[in-house]
């Protein structure tokens, strides 16, 4: 029974791994963020700020903040601002010069997902 | 697979439409009074028990993938933590809560054997479980893409609603209506006869007033979602909504024979001899619900799409109609003006050929002729061309920094054939355009991204999409943009025009020493600002005066924010302590705000007034205020009594 029912656990599993490979069309849309898209900035942010154009699900919206070899440099803190549900931020220690990965996966109210990412340099 | 997902909605939606038009069919239909058609009554509920199932199965497949798209991990689908959370720690899933909720308790409600022999039970048990039903159906709206406008969400929802109810109502009684006719066509129906005829002539009268309101909001609805032409025919959601009204034409076409035609030809209420008319008015109503369902799956595939006022929308034709056309030929604006009164007296003459019972053919025909030559006339002149990226929205946002860079880019590979200034320049193939003036500057952001990016071959200009980067690309454009609102703004001096608000003052970061960086925008709604572009020594005897003043600024409710044209650690100190300088003075990124604000305002002190909406509305290029100059300003936008909405922060 055990193996039967992993089985169909697993084939569940796969069906919704289908199901959910194209749901991506989503509705939240990245409006500004900062620091800017594709900025060079001379002094380190202490906070990443994205603004979006819908009110976000704070339980399923999140922002990191990678550096050039993929690890994470933020302080793992995202949420949705409490006064203002369109903006997602996190907070960073002091990061070094480099260029930065901003990746965010954001659900709004209408049950849509997003997701996307841009970069920014501190020199 | 995403066809999978499709019809899990479709099913869903379906079926919720389909309970509420059922029972509304049933009410409008009134109790049953022959056998025949207490078999129909019968059947509706026995098939609505059905429908509760298919919309409560469907209902949870959806939660389940949802809560695996939520969660990022297909196996979420299959957790019931999961699931659970992402049902009661989200709107979307307390939504679906409440919904569900209401089905369910309409399913136990319907396998309920209540006894309904008497008018008033039966009224009360089908109202019941209309009402449940269009409650479920209503909710639909409080997790759509509708719940997500921002402001305006109750309007948003409101119409939304009463488009889901009008569909219900309307679409959903369809299928219901037809079985009953198709039952009273047949031989072990007959006795149904007369309550069939009173059924589809009651709701003949009851769908003209739901067709309008599903109409109406429909309209409303895609004012909302769709917003502009380019959205409603270059995204996905805009097709899906054309692909609709599509659907929607024949289906009219159909409920117009139907109440022009054929109703007037049924027997009477009191008749029970079967007619061949009504065997066609049951292939119609049934024609017509076949394609309600379509419409539901087009339906059901908006909602998945991203609504077409935040997607891209790629211009699927090679031209576009402006009235920025008529801006230089007088000629041509005497045609396009001509056509359109042409076109006017046409659809006056159309609205009267529908008024007008006599001769209404030849009205009709000249209405129609004199149109098509109002247009011939008029649209032709209005044509511009147009590109696939025509109204695609920028990448960035239009800031200082994007409009620096973009500087530097043109200064690299555009100044050789169109000036430092944008003014133009002779090259081989003749002088290039001045970018400064129209037709340049009034050409839409996404044309010269498509511009930029694959040159004009016809004139000479290379291709730059193979050179530049997508984002030099929007950064050059947003450059290009600033030259045209430089050009303009020199009409602007140090006197406020009042509701002359235009020039959007480019957004920056407001870095000061170690400080979190504001930006400018953060002043919007809250204060106006006095931006300072100054340079030590000449600006000193200035700036004293407004570290002086400071305090009566702020009280008018005026930000000063000094940028000096270069920045050292010890910007701030160089100013002096005495008087002191409470206002900031920006530290760090001083380069880009200082050559983006020049092009406005040229030479080593400048000034601008940017009111509380975003946008410059005096300038001091040279001549430093006299005292008491920028509060005089400042008290003439104080006066003005309705303002401009906040500028986008992309260009267009």
């Amino acid at each position: 029974m055990t193996g039967r029912a992993s089985a169909r656990r697993v084939g569940l599993a796969l069906a919704a791994s289908v199901l959910t490979a194209s749901v991506a069309a989503g509705h939240a849309v990245l409006q500004r963020a900062e620091p800017r898209v594709e900025s060079t900035l001379k002094r380190a942010p202490d906070e990443v700020k994205l603004y979006f154009t819908e009110r976000l699900e704070p339980a399923y919206s999140s922002v990191r903040v990678v550096n050039d070899r993929g690890v994470q440099v933020d302080r793992r803190d995202s949420h949705v601002d409490r006064s203002n549900p369109v903006l997602l931020r996190a907070t960073l220690p002091p990061i070094p010069a480099g260029t930065y990965k901003v990746l965010w996966r954001v659900l709004s109210i209408d049950a849509d997902v997003t997701e996307g990412g841009f970069i920014f340099r501190v020199e | 697979m995403r066809a999978l997902l499709l019809a899990v909605l479709w099913v869903h939606l379906a079926s919720s439409v389909l309970l509420t038009g059922a029972f509304f069919m049933l009410l409008l239909a009134g109790p049953p009074p022959a056998p025949a058609a207490r078999r129909w009554d019968g059947a509706i509920v026995a098939w609505s028990r059905l429908l509760v199932l298919a919309a409560l199965g469907s209902g949870i497949v959806w939660l389940m993938v949802r809560t695996a798209v939520f969660e990022n991990r297909p196996h979420a689908a299959v957790e019931v933590r999961a699931i659970w959370h992402a049902v009661l720690d989200t709107w979307p899933g307390l939504v679906w809560l409440a919904r569900h909720g209401l089905l369910f308790v309409l399913g136990v409600f319907l396998t309920i054997r209540a006894d309904v022999a008497e008018r008033r039970n039966w009224i009360a048990a089908r109202g019941e479980a209309l009402l449940l039903a269009a409650l479920a159906l209503a909710l639909v709206s409080g997790s759509s893409h509708a719940a997500a406008i921002s402001p305006g969400v109750v309007s948003a929802v409101a119409i939304d609603v009463t488009h889901l109810l009008g569909t219900g109502f309307w679409l959903g009684a369809l299928i219901p209506l037809a079985l009953l006719l198709h039952l009273a066509s047949r031989d072990d129906g007959a006795d149904s006869l007369p309550y069939a005829v009173r059924a589809v002539r009651r709701f003949s009268r009851a769908a003209l007033i739901t067709m309008l309101i599903l109409v109406g909001s429909g309209v409303m609805n895609a004012i909302v979602q769709v917003e502009t032409i380019a959205g409603l025919a270059g995204t996905t959601h805009g097709r899906l909504l054309l692909a609709k009204l599509a659907v929607l034409v024949p289906i009219l076409v159909l409920a117009a024979v139907n109440r022009t035609y054929i109703l007037p030809a049924l027997p009477g209420s009191s008749d029970s001899v079967r007619s061949p008319v009504m065997a066609r008015l049951t292939t119609f109503v049934g024609l017509e619900a076949g394609l309600a369902l379509v419409l539901l799956a087009l339906a059901a595939a908006m909602t998945l799409t991203t609504p077409a006022r935040h997607g891209d929308p790629v211009w699927p034709l090679p031209f576009r109609f402006s009235l920025d056309a008529l801006l230089n030929l007088s000629v041509t604006r005497w045609r396009a003006l001509v056509g359109g009164q042409l076109a006017l007296v046409g659809l006056a003459a159309l609205i009267a050929s529908q008024l007008v019972r006599r001769r209404r053919a030849p009205l009709l025909a000249g209405s129609l002729a004199l149109m098509a030559i109002g247009g011939g006339v008029g649209l032709p002149p209005l044509v511009v061309d147009a590109y696939p990226t025509t109204y695609r929205r920028p990448l960035v946002t239009y800031d200082a920094g994007s409009i620096a860079a973009g500087m530097t880019t043109y200064q690299e590979h555009c100044a050789p054939c169109h000036g430092a200034t944008g003014a133009g320049n002779a090259t081989p193939s003749g002088p290039s355009v001045d970018l400064r003036g129209p037709p340049a500057s009034r050409r839409l952001a996404g044309e010269l991204f498509w511009l930029v990016t694959h040159g004009i071959p016809t004139r000479g200009m290379p291709e730059f999409g193979s050179r530049l980067g997508e984002m030099q690309r929007w950064n050059v454009i947003n450059f290009i943009r600033a030259l045209g609102a430089a050009d303009s703004a020199r009409g602007i001096g140090p006197q406020v025009e009042p509701d002359r608000a235009w020039l959007v003052a480019p957004d920056f970061a407001i870095a000061v020493g170690p400080l979190a960086p504001g930006a400018l925008r953060d002043y919007r709604g809250q204060r106006m600002v006095l931006l300072v572009l100054y340079t030590l020594p000449g600006s000193r005897a200035r700036l004293a005066k407004l570290a002086r003043s400071y305090n009566v600024l702020s009280i008018i409710g005026v930000e000063v924010i000094a940028v000096p044209a270069q920045a050292s650690r010890e910007t701030i100190n160089e100013l002096g302590s005495s008087p002191p300088v409470l206002f900031p003075v920006v530290t760090d990124g001083n380069a880009d705000i200082v050559a983006t604000y020049r092009m406005f305002a040229p030479g080593p002190h400048a000034e601008l007034l940017i009111d509380r909406q975003g946008y410059i509305r005096a300038i001091w290029r040279e001549d430093m205020p006299q005292a008491g100059g920028v509060q005089s300003q400042v008290e003439k936008l104080n006066e003005e009594k309705s303002w401009p909405p906040f500028p986008d922060d992309h260009v267009h």
